[in-house]
């Protein structure tokens, strides 16, 4: 054997990106990072002056310097008001949902073990959208007085305990039975929430059909503090964490022996995914694949380690999303399609591309 | 290294699942620096007994003592930090690369908000080289062979840098040279070594005691040559054996043959 002296500084290091030998190293990773933000803010003054009234982007940004840091002065004020009060609030929401739902997808993967997960295969985001519409269609009374966003949490929450029961065996939760049981149980919060809109007053229909499709049209200012609070502190959360998101992502033997109280961790888990996906699909409705693909386009990029992919995720799920509104609005100008339309389009060919190659590996791996 | 040693002690350890005893009282002890092998026959129970030591299933009776501690005492950080394990081969769906798995190791001395270190990444240099592993530094783990992988386990508990190290049939899949290799290796840690063998003569060669189990009870500890008797080779593994010596090492090796007559109910066909 090697004699390893502790204070020889001499002894050769294993360079930081040999840890890490993925498409990026260190310098790809922050220069990725930095385009993106260059995305986001781009797609920000871009996605404010898309729609039915044509805004110049020069007036877009003396709106956005003056209304939120003071600077120049004011403008028109019909443009303001369409530009600060009706499209800005709509435009970051876009990019708090996509971050979100990448966020959570990334928790969920390392979770149970799997990068197919995601927060619609898994059955939370189904579960939430289930507490949502039959506070939409019932009413608040009916559940206790509580609003949208809490009842999206209490179902994201049990959907989340019941996949885990269901999945339990002897040799503890075996991912793929963890995917099994959320989507059935997926499918079975799905038909309770046809039964919803079912028996829902028609006028009342049309409202929660668009917004079960996804869309984030209508937001104002006081919608988006909750979800956007929620996104950054559970990222920056998972984050500090990510040392067990990564020992978790290799299994439970594998994480106690890495030291992490693995019951604990896992339930604090469910309970930031729960908050998380609540927070987001109260106010956005169902926008799948967003979760799923994100995740898995940054693990190719910079590779499984969660210190990089949960970051990169929250920009890429950003910038992602922030683009998708942008096309939602302009295609069919002047009337808007739904997110979902869009990221099922992008996703499901992602998801059957990603089943056949990890179907693949399996094979000749 | 460097540390002052801690010995392990397990106090009438039991442990049942569904009712079902799988320990029934084990007690055992691994003095400071001592490497102690646990032979049993397969379902005798030695992954549960080990399991127990690094928390990963909680005696139902029964103490575990790292030093002066009680393991179940601990946080499950804390235990990391004491005790490494090399468990049964992983698998992973994610990519993680080598030297990512054994820099995993690192893992229970780090606070939320360390970050990776020169000393971490030398640590890791000089586990990889221990097991013979440098030049797959960047390899993808997941597309290692099986004997490949087993050795950057022992990479990531080496870098664990602990004082107790676990190790669950450590030279399965490895080809002949690398077991050999691997618990030279571990002998010569000098750390408090507890490892579950299937090959009696591995164990006799690189253990200093051994601790038998049969049916979750200890049979008994003491050195090989000592407790592996033509009886005890005859009731608990069912073979016949006898202690060779070799004419060029001098040293001993056990030959073993399955009994002409059984002792047993044999229910296999001739
Ligand atoms: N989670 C469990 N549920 C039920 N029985 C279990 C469980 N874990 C272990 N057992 C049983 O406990 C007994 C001891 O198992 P253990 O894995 O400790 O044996 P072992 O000595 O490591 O065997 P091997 O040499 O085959 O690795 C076996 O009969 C096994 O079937
Ligand atoms: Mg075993």
């Amino acid at each position: 054997m090697t004699e390893f002296d502790h204070d020889d500084t001499t002894w050769p290091e294993v360079g930081a990106d040999e840890v890490s030998p993925h498409l990026l190293g260190t310098w790809g990773f922050r220069v990725l990072a930095a385009a993106l933000l260059a995305v986001i803010l781009a797609s920000i003054v871009v996605g404010i002056g898309a729609g039915a009234a044509d805004i110049p982007v020069s007036t877009t940004i003396d709106v956005l310097l003056y209304r939120a840091f003071g600077i120049g002065s004011a403008a028109d004020p019909v443009a303001t008001q369409i530009i600060w009060d009706l499209r800005t609030p709509r435009v970051l929401m876009a990019l708090a949902v996509g971050a979100g739902l990448s966020v959570a997808g990334c928790a969920l993967q390392a979770m149970v073990r799997n990068p197919l997960a995601d927060p619609y295969v898994m059955g939370t985001a189904e579960g939430a959208t289930l507490g949502a519409v039959a506070v939409i269609v019932l009413g608040p009374a009916a559940l206790g007085g509580i609003g949208v966003s809490m009842a999206a949490f209490v179902g994201a929450m049990a959907s989340m305990l019941s996949v885990f029961a269901l999945a339990r065996s002897r040799s503890g939760y075996a991912p793929g039975r963890l995917i099994l049981s959320g989507v059935a149980l997926g499918y079975l919060f799905s038909a309770v929430t046809g039964i919803l809109q079912f028996v829902s007053d028609p006028r009342e229909l049309r409202g929660v059909l668009f917004w079960l499709l996804g869309s984030v049209a209508g937001t104002q200012w006081n919608d988006l503090g909750l979800p956007a609070f929620v996104v950054v502190a559970s990222t920056a959360w998972l984050v500090l964490l990510s040392r067990r998101l990564n020992a978790l992502a290799l299994g439970e033997e594998s994480a106690v022996a890495l030291g992490v109280d693995v019951q604990r961790f896992r339930i604090q888990l469910m309970v930031v995914t729960s908050v998380l996906v609540g927070a987001v699909v109260a106010v956005s409705g169902s926008i799948g694949f967003v979760g799923l693909m994100v995740p898995h386009a940054a693990r190719m990029l910079v590779g499984p380690d969660h210190r990089r992919v949960l970051p990169l995720s929250l920009l890429l799920g950003a910038a992602f999303l922030g683009s998708v509104d942008i096309l939602a609005r302009v295609v069919a100008a002047p009337s808007e399609l739904p997110l979902g339309i869009f990221t099922a389009a992008a996703g499901a060919p992602f998801f059957i591309w990603l089943l056949r190659r990890s179907q693949r590996q399996v094979e000749f791996g | 290294m460097g540390a002052p040693h801690i010995g392990l002690r397990g106090e009438e350890i039991h442990v049942a699942i569904d009712d079902t005893a799988i320990l029934a009282g084990c007690s055992f002890d691994v003095v400071p620096g001592e490497v102690l092998g646990l032979i049993g026959p397969n379902g005798s129970g030695k992954s549960t007994l080990l399991r127990t030591v690094y928390r990963a299933i909680r005696p139902t009776t029964g103490a575990m003592w790292i030093g002066e501690d009680d393991v179940w005492n601990m946080t499950a950080r804390q235990s990391a930090q004491r005790t490494a394990v090399v468990t049964q081969s992983a698998s992973t769906d994610f990519q993680f690369s080598v030297a990512e798995m054994v820099l995993m190791g690192r893992g229970p001395h780090k606070g939320l908000l360390d970050r990776d270190t020169a000393h971490d990444r030398r640590v890791v240099a000089w586990a990889l080289r221990a097991v013979d592993m440098t030049t797959f530094r960047s390899r993808v783990f997941a597309t290692l062979s099986g004997g490949e992988k087993q050795r950057v386990l022992v990479a990531r508990a080496l870098a664990q840098e602990s004082q107790v190290l676990v190790l669950d049939e450590p030279t399965n899949h490895l080809d002949a040279h690398a077991q050999l290799d691997l618990l030279e290796l571990v002998r010569s840690l000098g750390l408090t070594t507890v490892v579950a063998l299937h090959d009696l003569n591995l164990a006799a060669t690189y253990c200093h005691r051994v601790c038998l189990l049969d049916r979750g009870r200890v049979v008994g500890i003491a050195p090989p040559r000592t407790l592996l008797t033509r009886e005890v080779l005859r009731d608990v593994f069912r073979v016949d054996g006898e202690w060779l010596t070799s004419p060029t090492t001098g040293r001993d090796h056990l030959a073993l043959t399955r009994p002409a007559t059984s002792t047993t109910t044999d229910t296999e066909k001739p």
